[in-house]
């Protein structure tokens, strides 16, 4: 157990090199310098020299690889950088934006397990009812919607029109009254884009355990038919769910990009789209590599939680 | 005259066969034979935009901005006065193109990956399934926005992110494929008989993994418009002002209180052209029998 824990931290490491380096050089292979984009052109001359300060100053004058050495070495010392535009480090306004995206991420989860476990267990055990059937249109509904849209559409509804809830930015943390009912549209919306693949998933999941052979045994033991569904074949049902929903934190991440510029949601992703407005190259860098961290940490737990619920599952 | 069994015959008689069988599984399910309809009208309405479309799509009209779904305007005008309908009509076009472009773009890279990984194995697997870990560790769309805005807003670059986003899904298809097909009998008969390498890829082993192929092409394509969409939305994708859906949602969307219709119609052509996609490929895996993956 220990000895895969640290292999498999050693392999994040591995893959979390590779995405600094991809998002190094692919930076840097952009066209156009954040630098002459400050200088106006028409200043001339003096604005040379100026440039050429700013570029010493941000390490941009040096080689390519010179400036990826570097790069990693202050990212080992949690530096990240300043920002080209604001000069404020990026370390400090990642940490601040982290809680948001968190937050948004959980509670996006949060709404796609309760949307997609009950209504794909119910669709798997009643399989072909009318149920079924308008719960498996609504997740491929779900697969398909543009979130963006989806997050208008209701914005629309909700705020504009019927007033309820707020348009747009963050009230706060989410256990205060004003943060909740920030939350509550971009939750939603982010929630549904997960929720059809988990609603599939878990249907598919659970008819194959509910053909199973040891539900017939549980079934001849006298166990009601409850407990058989709910204790025997859920949790074996759940397995590849949660193998899924790593996955699918993953793509909770990256919509958080897209959801937060909608909502005005004060995240990383929302910062991510202004550096990349910005030609900010830190900000894009550190916002990306915040995201893709955050991600293959929570793989590895995912990868870890499997044995507290399969015990037949061995790392070795 | 006694019946003729000969290869030709068949071969025509399998066809036949294969035919029915498929013809027996469209009836069955009409989600897929009515998907396969409406994946074609997407394609007419790409191909014949100029003659679908009743105004000049870039064209604005001051006299008319954000004008109400009418008769003249079916789906009423955005906030230049630019004809809705005809935007849409030539948005499929821009996402039909973007999307098979970079279906292409995705299955050249991820096929080629999974061919040399799975055939070769060692070193070559390792650095290469490597390579599609760092992929996909990015999270969701963030690999495509990183590409685009790092070569700017344009054409080019959202095809190349949009196909290298589909990157990982082909090439660990096609690496599974060939591994369980690299040992069967008949690979090792074309070996013994001494087929060259790119003959057994090509001829031996590509044309047994086609049916997962097919599928999972579908399924990006409608994956591949979605996305075109949000790097759009995002401003990262195509430049204004071109008729790309998601555009068109994130430039009205300040006026969408006033006139919801400038935001309802794009949007409501890019869930339904990513929805058609979908069920034809859920239809399509049905019916070749794709395991999921």
């Amino acid at each position: 157990m220990i000895s895969y824990l640290i292999r498999r931290i050693l392999i994040g490491g591995f893959v979390a090199l590779g995405v600094v380096t991809l998002v190094f050089f692919s930076l840097h292979l952009a066209p156009g310098d954040p630098i002459s984009m400050l200088i106006p052109p028409e200043t001339g001359g003096a604005a040379t020299a100026i440039a050429d300060q700013i570029r010493a100053k941000y390490g941009l004058d040096k080689p390519l690889f010179t400036q990826y050495v570097i790069y990693l070495g202050n990212l080992v010392r949690l530096d990240f950088g300043r920002s080209i535009n604001t000069d404020r480090p990026v370390v400090t306004a990642l940490a601040a934006r982290y809680p948001a995206t968190l937050e948004l991420t959980i509670a996006g989860l949060i709404v796609a397990l309760v949307i997609a476990l009950p209504i794909g267990i119910v669709s798997a055990v009643r399989q072909n009812s009318l149920l079924d059937n308008v719960s498996r249109v609504f997740a491929l509904a779900g697969i398909s919607i543009p979130s963006f849209w989806l997050g208008l559409l209701l914005m629309l509804l909700f705020s504009l029109r019927l007033g309820w809830l707020p348009a747009s930015g963050r009230g706060g943390p989410v256990w205060t009254w004003e943060g909740l009912q920030h939350i509550i549209l971009p939750a939603v919306t982010l929630g549904a884009m997960a929720s059809g693949i988990l609603m599939r998933l878990t249907r598919s999941s659970m008819l194959e355990v509910l053909r199973a052979d040891y539900l017939n045994t549980a079934r001849a033991k006298g166990l009601p038919e409850r407990t058989v569904i709910y204790a025997h074949a859920l949790r074996n049902a759940l397995i590849p769910v949660i193998t899924v929903l790593g996955l699918q934190i993953g793509t909770l991440l990256g919509g958080t990009v897209v959801i937060e510029t909608v909502f005005a949601w004060p995240g990383i992703g929302r910062y991510a789209i202004q550096g990349i407005m910005g030609k900010d190259f830190p900000v894009v860098q550190g916002s990306v590599l915040a995201l893709a961290i955050g991600f293959i940490f929570v793989n590895i737990i995912v990868d870890v939680l499997y044995c507290a619920i399969d015990p037949r599952i061995t790392y070795d | 005259m006694t019946r003729s069994t000969g290869p030709l015959q068949q071969t025509a008689a399998r066809d036949r066969r294969a035919w029915r069988s498929i013809r027996r599984t469209l009836r069955k399910s009409k989600l897929t034979a009515v998907s396969i309809v409406l994946v074609t009208a997407i394609f007419v309405i790409a191909l014949f935009a100029p003659q679908i479309a009743t105004h000049n799509p870039t064209k604005g009209n001051f006299r008319a901005m954000l004008a109400s779904p009418s008769a003249d305007h079916l789906f009423g005008t955005d906030e230049l006065g630019r004809d809705i309908f005809s935007r849409v009509v030539y948005g499929a076009r821009i996402s039909i193109s973007i999307g098979l472009l970079a279906l292409i773009v995705g299955l050249l890279i991820g096929v080629t990956i999974g061919l040399l990984t799975g055939y070769f194995g060692g070193m070559i697997d390792l650095i290469g399934m490597r390579f599609i870990d760092v992929l996909l560790s990015f999270p969701g769309i963030l690999l495509a926005i990183l590409i685009s805005s790092t070569f700017g807003a344009g054409l080019f670059p959202v095809i190349f992110a949009i196909g290298l986003y589909s990157v990982p899904t082909f090439s660990r298809i096609t690496r599974g494929s060939v591994l369980a097909v690299k040992e069967t009998g008949f690979v090792e008969a074309a070996r013994a008989i001494g087929a060259s390498t790119p003959r057994i890829l090509f001829r031996h082993i590509l044309v047994n993994i086609f049916g997962p192929i097919l599928v999972y092409s579908t399924l990006r394509m409608g994956s591949a418009v979605l996305t075109t969409a949000f790097l759009s939305f995002l401003g990262v994708g195509v430049a204004p002002p071109t008729p790309e859906w998601g555009l068109m949602v994130n430039t009205a969307r300040n006026f969408m209180r006033e006139a919801p219709h400038v935001i309802l119609f794009p949007g409501m052509a890019i869930f339904v052209t990513v929805l058609v996609f979908n069920l034809l490929g859920d239809g399509l895996r049905d019916l070749l029998d794709v395991k999921q993956q």
